[in-house]
């Protein structure tokens, strides 16, 4: 990771691999994907994240929230959209510091995400897409501001709710029309969990749908359920995740808006010495 | 994500397969080598854009060598622009025209590369003699061949900016999709996100207006004649309904019951509140407790439901004219509309299309999105008129849409208590009876949960709800007024050890199929500890018979009473 001396403020973080501390050039800098990545891995791997030079991180952060309250992935000029979003404010309710975030901004990106189907998309004028609407909510969640209407209202959030268990054919799919997929029985599925309304979708086929997604001899879930399909780690992970959200005996269970299993959660909770996080 | 679908091969397939591609990668590392001892030697020229062309058409995914290929392209314009000025704009277009020719070659084979869709998007910003019609055109042949690839529909949008074409043109444009395609979600949405923008610059944000809707509800209803399996126009047709008029919701905070008896406020907001908000709003003495109540999070910091245990209390801001402590208070309008119980004022501007899909469900019984978009349709113009109707269509779709059928049971739910609270008995209404009384029973009526009376949390203190369909006690808590319980009949199966209530002077679980005894004894110990009086009625359930652990962990309690079989 690049820490503070030298290394220009917004460049700060980790990045995808690499073992230099100070960036080559230009292109050589911290990802806020990455970080949330990193920061995540670290704590499963029992670390307390205390020698993260996390000063250097929450000031990249804010360097890296745009007038219109999207956040840069790389800095200026690089991916931006909802995915970061959620990384960024993923990464402050690690370090249970929320300042460099603008909300007067934030929120009108992210209202201006919502779709007139009720979803929530990458940006504006984007369709509504499970993934998106994940990152949003689970934003939301993760900094208390879901339930109190300073974001999205409660008709907002139902006709939200309404939108995803519509995208249920048998799996779930990530944008209307589409064919199932299973990575979105994760995005749809814990965006309904942190609803607390996943109990409205019928769970017994989603869990039919991954199955039929194992590789016979190899194991690992695909990502759709077809004859020469391979698994994949992206889709294996998150068919585990919509798993456990269905309280899938074997499995630990899931924080479904950190992504995160709940053991490693409730040691965050005695880093940051934090007793009430708020679903 | 995307992963590549392997072919099966014999030995002999495999070997030339391994031959071909090692061919491959060396002609790739030998290409690659060059390009980066080019950028190294700072050498921008022709030759260096033919070598990562070639690379590119390819691969166009590889964003490193889009990225050198522009910081050659900007130099060689620096360079036309100081050596030939008066012949840059010619030079520069050709130069620029090409970037066209290698992106159109790499999204012929690979339309979703975001590199190339960026890179062609860049190239056309910049270029002096831009030919945006060739690029309209080039996204709607891509569009008619896969009409949800959200990248060209993005460099659409791109492109119509830097045109400026206007609102009318696009419509037009999306117009043209819909009527070449019905299920084209991506056009229907387009169009939408366009009505919007139109209505947000007219100053009237999410307001679609009579006259648009009912001129594209016409285009909704052909497209479902057409294709009623085809989510797209039901959805967008869903839209158009929502946003005829400026949104009624009340945006306003409120308070939608409260009580105050022997020093306990119980106050129910209508939208979550932090402990620092309540103290604004509520005095309360300096040893008061505050308690947020939760079903979803037992250490919430919010919440709409609050219990407050003090001596003395007043409300900050008078809710009625004269009364800051009312001893009860039930907001009667936003309770009526959060139940349905209010048909709003009269807008027939669905009443055309509620007709229409009325006709198709004559041919088509089993349409969910028929049934669904009519019921949806009914409860936003007539809830109360139509209430039968719309309990119909929610148990048919119950059967027919599975998969949503926790969904539409929830929808049911509330619209059977709302029927249950304006019933009339002995000259009132249940609904006026609970506010004078804090009483309310709704027996026999398939009610799976009691969760939606919250906004009442504020003064319900007796609920009856016998012979229903409640498998858990849980939602219980959010009522701490109540003193009486009455929940014989449902399919109980536990008592929850999450389970709060403050207030219980008389709980039945009689005739359910009670049988964890644990979680009973559980529950008994809590009442033991708080020194309060409880008769528990069990009579007709597993436990009744074995009730012998029960009555030990109550035996030396005078206030507490078991009943495990009828009197």
């Amino acid at each position: 990771m690049f820490y503070d001396s030298g290394c220009p403020p917004d460049a700060c973080g980790f990045k995808g691999s690499g073992g230099n501390t100070q960036p080559i050039n230009g292109y050589d800098r911290a990802n806020l994907a990455q970080t949330y990545s990193a920061l995540l891995s670290l704590l499963i791997l029992d670390d307390d994240i205390s020698r993260v030079d996390r000063k250097a991180i929450l000031e990249a952060i804010r360097l890296s929230q745009r007038e219109n309250g999207c956040f840069w992935s790389q800095g200026n000029g690089s991916e931006s959209d909802m995915r970061f979003v959620f990384c960024a404010v993923a990464v402050c309710h690690i370090f249970n510091d929320f300042s460099p975030i603008n909300w007067k901004t934030l929120r009108s990106f992210i209202r201006s995400s919502m779709t007139y189907d009720g979803g929530i998309g990458q940006g504006e004028n984007a369709e509504a897409h499970g993934g998106s609407t994940f990152c949003a909510i689970a934003a939301l969640s993760l900094s208390g501001r879901l339930w109190d209407e300073s974001i999205l209202t409660q008709a907002e959030l139902t006709r939200l709710i309404k939108w995803a268990i519509l995208k249920q054919e048998i799996g779930f799919h990530g944008r209307t029309g589409k064919p199932d997929d299973t990575c979105y029985a994760f995005w749809i599925g814990a965006t309904l969990k942190i609803l607390n309304a996943y109990h409205l979708c019928a769970s017994s086929s989603v869990r039919q749908f991954l199955l039929s997604t194992q590789h016979n001899h190899m194991g690992g879930f695909s990502k759709l359920c077809e004859d020469g399909a391979y698994p994949d780690m992206l889709h294996t992970y998150f068919s585990l995740a919509a798993l456990s959200l269905q309280g899938e005996p074997t499995l630990r269970s899931l924080h479904p808006a950190l992504n995160i299993s709940e053991r490693v959660y409730g040691k965050l909770g005695r880093i940051s010495q934090v007793d009430s996080l708020v679903l | 994500m995307h992963f590549v679908k392997k072919q099966p091969t014999t030995e002999e397939e495999k070997a030339v397969k391994a031959k071909e591609r090692a061919v491959k990668l060396k002609a790739f590392i030998t290409l690659r080598d060059r390009i980066f001892e080019n950028r190294e030697a700072d050498k921008k020229d022709e030759e260096q854009l033919q070598q990562i062309a070639t690379v590119l058409a390819k691969n166009p995914d590889i964003y490193t060598f889009w990225n050198i290929r522009r910081e050659v392209l900007i130099y060689l314009e620096a360079k036309i622009n100081k050596e030939c000025p008066e012949q840059s704009v010619d030079k520069i277009s050709r130069l620029l025209d090409d970037e066209l020719g290698l992106t159109r070659l790499c999204l012929e084979s690979n339309p979703k590369s975001y590199s190339a869709w960026h890179h062609r998007g860049w190239a056309l910003a910049r270029h002096p003699k831009p030919n945006f019609e060739a690029d309209l055109k080039l996204c709607e042949k891509a569009l008619q061949m896969d009409c949800r690839n959200f990248h060209c529909w993005d460099h659409r949008r791109y492109v119509a900016s830097l045109v400026k074409l206007s609102m009318d043109e696009e419509l037009e444009f999306s117009n043209r999709m819909i009527s070449q395609n019905f299920s084209n979600f991506s056009a229907w949405h387009y169009r939408g996100t366009l009505f919007l923008r139109k209505a947000a610059m007219l100053g009237k944000a999410n307001e679609l207006g009579v006259e648009l809707v009912k001129n594209e509800l016409k285009k909704v209803t052909n497209a479902f004649y057409t294709d009623p399996a085809d989510q797209s126009a039901w959805i967008y047709g869903q839209f158009l309904a929502a946003h005829i008029e400026p949104s009624s919701q009340r945006n306003t905070e409120e308070i939608l019951s409260m009580s105050f008896k022997n020093g306990v406020a119980t106050i129910v907001f209508n939208r979550a509140q932090t402990l620092e908000a309540m103290k604004s709003r509520v005095f309360a003495d300096e040893n008061a407790t505050w308690e947020p109540i939760s079903t979803i999070n037992s250490r919430c910091t919010s919440a709409k439901i609050w219990r407050i245990k003090t001596s003395s209390f007043r409300l900050n801001k008078p809710i009625t004219e004269t009364n800051l402590i009312p001893n009860s208070f039930v907001n009667r309008a936003s309770v009526e509309d959060y139940f349905y119980m209010r048909e709003p004022t009269e807008i027939d501007t669905l009443n055309e299309s509620i007709e229409h899909i009325q006709e198709l469900l004559k041919e088509e019984k089993e349409s969910v999105w028929g049934l669904l978009t009519l019921t949806f349709y009914l409860l936003r113009t007539k809830p109360v008129k139509c209430r039968d109707l719309i309990l119909k269509n929610l148990d048919a779709l119950c059967h027919l849409d599975q998969n949503r059928k926790n969904a539409y049971l929830a929808i049911m739910n509330r619209i059977l208590i709302s029927a249950k609270l304006e019933e009339i008995d002995e000259g009132k209404s249940r609904f006026d009876n609970l506010i004078e009384t804090g009483s309310f029973s709704i027996r026999d009526a398939k009610i799976i949960s009691i969760e939606c009376l919250w906004p009442l949390a504020g003064v319900l203190t007796d609920l009856d709800v016998s012979s229903n369909k409640l498998k858990t006690l849980e939602s219980f808590s959010l009522f701490p007024l109540l003193t009486h319980i009455t929940a014989t009949g449902n399919p109980i199966l536990s008592i929850s050890n999450r389970l709060n209530l403050p207030s219980i002077e008389f709980l039945s679980v009689a005739q359910t199929p009670l049988y964890d005894l644990e979680s009973v004894k559980r529950f008994l110990g809590k009442i033991v500890k708080t020194k309060k009086k409880l008769r528990l009625l069990f009579a007709e359930t597993p436990l009744s018979d074995q009730s012998k652990e029960l009555f030990e962990v109550v035996k030396d309690e005078e206030n507490i009473r078991l009943i495990p079989y009828w009197l």
